[in-house]
């Protein structure tokens, strides 16, 4: 093998040829594009496929990854509306649908988002009261959006979603909240309670005073049955009374005298049968029953007479 | 060994060693690149089989530019069988899986510039004057705006 000029040229040739096969022959993969620049100035953009770039005039610029990709907005302190310092962060979800643009338009296209939605993260949440803040996610989220989607428009992306991922308010306001909480729970307990009582309250202040008022009706009804009883005693008794006066004026007095002395008789033979026997009820009026046994004694005398109309007026004897 | 070496150097038998030897190295090494060198190394075998007189620079020389050679072609017959085709052919292009698509105007169009809804995104949109809640349907797509008529 002698090794000559012809020699050396084939070998560089072999070499230079392999390398030009090598850049040439482009194959790019699914969820990329490839930018193509031609004595440095942007021409093509390659899809997913093979292809073949002119090698010494062509040359690869960017590799683009054309799927859609998650940023994190890195975690930051914000001061709301009303003062608070809440800890935030959350994630930009992104997709370049304009390869060249993303590649030639902005310098980082990851910093200039992470930024750009950092920034106005800040912006939304100044303007935002703490509250609004824990409760209207979704709305930040949708003013991010459209913030950052418009900004992004001049890069060929096309920014999808924002989203808050994690709100961290201060540990003496999350106390706070925690506190308030419970009283707002407390208070409800509180008001529930005093309520209960107080219908149990007018419950049975009702039932009292229905039951006085049936009560009193009852004594009312009672009254009247008592007084009409009393007006059919007093009744009974007058008639009672004028029954016995008919018998009398129509009859004989003495027949009075004689119960009453009957009575008396009787109330002291009584006497005689209790076992106090000794005891004389002081002042008894022995002379009325003397003047009763009188009475007797006209009984007496009256008997076999004839009758008369006359009454004796009184039955009292001469001592 | 340097003997076997010496006999085989430049003959038909080296060329079909160095065909498969691309090959391998193709089904290693990513993109497309060994193949066409095996396939010019597989040309040269039968070249060289035929004439066997050849110098080794000259054979050198012919294989360089048969690989040149065939990715040219290669990339001709690929070209000609069309695009590879896909299942899903709107892959990693959102915009224009949404051609023919019917959205509705969000910011009214003016001066040639709007808005719609598409899914629960908003998108540029460049079309004739449209009012809030028309309904539009997106004709093309320019990098993140949609052309819509």
């Amino acid at each position: 093998m002698d090794f000559g000029g012809f020699s050396a040229l084939a070998l560089t040739l072999l070499f230079v040829g392999v390398i030009t096969i090598f850049m040439a022959a482009t194959v790019v993969t699914q969820g990329y594009e490839y930018t193509i620049e031609r004595m440095g100035k942007f021409t093509r953009t390659l899809k997913p496929g093979f292809h073949i770039i002119i090698p010494f005039i062509d040359r690869i610029g960017a590799k683009v990854n054309v799927m859609e990709r998650v940023l994190d907005i890195p975690s930051q302190e914000v001061i709301t509306k009303d003062n608070a310092m809440v800890r935030i962060d959350g994630v930009v979800f992104f997709q370049i649908l304009d390869s060249s643009m993303a590649t030639y338009e902005v310098n980082d296209l990851e910093l200039a988002i992470m930024n750009l939605s950092t920034t106005n993260l800040r912006t939304v949440v100044g303007g935002m009261d703490l509250d609004d803040l824990l409760s209207k996610r979704d709305e930040i989220s949708g003013k991010l959006l459209i913030v950052v989607d418009e900004a992004t428009n001049p890069w060929g992306v096309k920014v999808t979603r924002v989203e808050v991922k994690d709100i961290e308010p201060p540990v003496d306001i999350v106390n706070a909240m925690a506190r308030q909480l419970k009283s707002e729970r407390d208070k409800r307990a509180a008001i529930l309670e005093s309520e209960g009582q107080r219908q149990s309250e007018i419950l049975r202040a009702e039932g009292e005073k229905k039951a006085a008022i049936l009560e009193a009706e009852g004594r009312k009804e009672a009254a009247f049955r008592d007084a009409e009883a009393r007006e059919r005693e007093a009744e009974a008794e007058a008639n009672a009374t004028r029954m016995v006066n008919d018998a009398i004026s129509s009859g004989d007095s003495q027949a009075i005298n004689y119960f009453v002395a009957q009575k008396y008789v009787e109330t002291l033979g009584k006497f005689a049968e209790s076992n106090n026997q000794k005891l004389v009820f002081m002042p008894l009026e022995a002379s009325s029953v003397i003047g009763s046994i009188g009475g007797i004694g006209e009984l007496l005398k009256d008997i076999g007479s004839d009758k008369k109309a006359e009454t004796s007026s009184s039955g009292i004897p001469r001592t | 060994m340097e003997q076997l070496v010496l006999e085989l150097s430049f003959t038909h038998w080296m060329w079909l060693v160095a065909l498969f030897l691309f090959l391998f190295l193709e089904m290693l090494a990513p993109g497309i690149a060994f193949l066409w060198l095996g396939i010019a190394a597989g040309a040269m075998a039968g070249l060289v089989f035929v004439l066997s007189d050849l110098s080794w620079e000259m054979q050198t020389f012919i294989f360089t530019l048969l690989a040149v050679a065939s990715v040219m072609v290669g990339r001709r017959v690929i070209k000609e069988q069309g695009d590879i085709p896909s299942e899903n052919e709107t892959l990693n292009q959102r915009g224009n899986s949404m051609i023919g698509r019917t959205v509705t105007v969000v910011v009214p169009i003016e001066n040639g510039k709007g808005k719609v809804k598409v899914g629960d995104s908003l998108w540029l949109a460049t079309g004739p004057d449209k009012k809030k809640g028309d309904s539009v349907t997106v004709a093309d797509v320019n990098g993140t705006e949609l052309a819509v008529e």
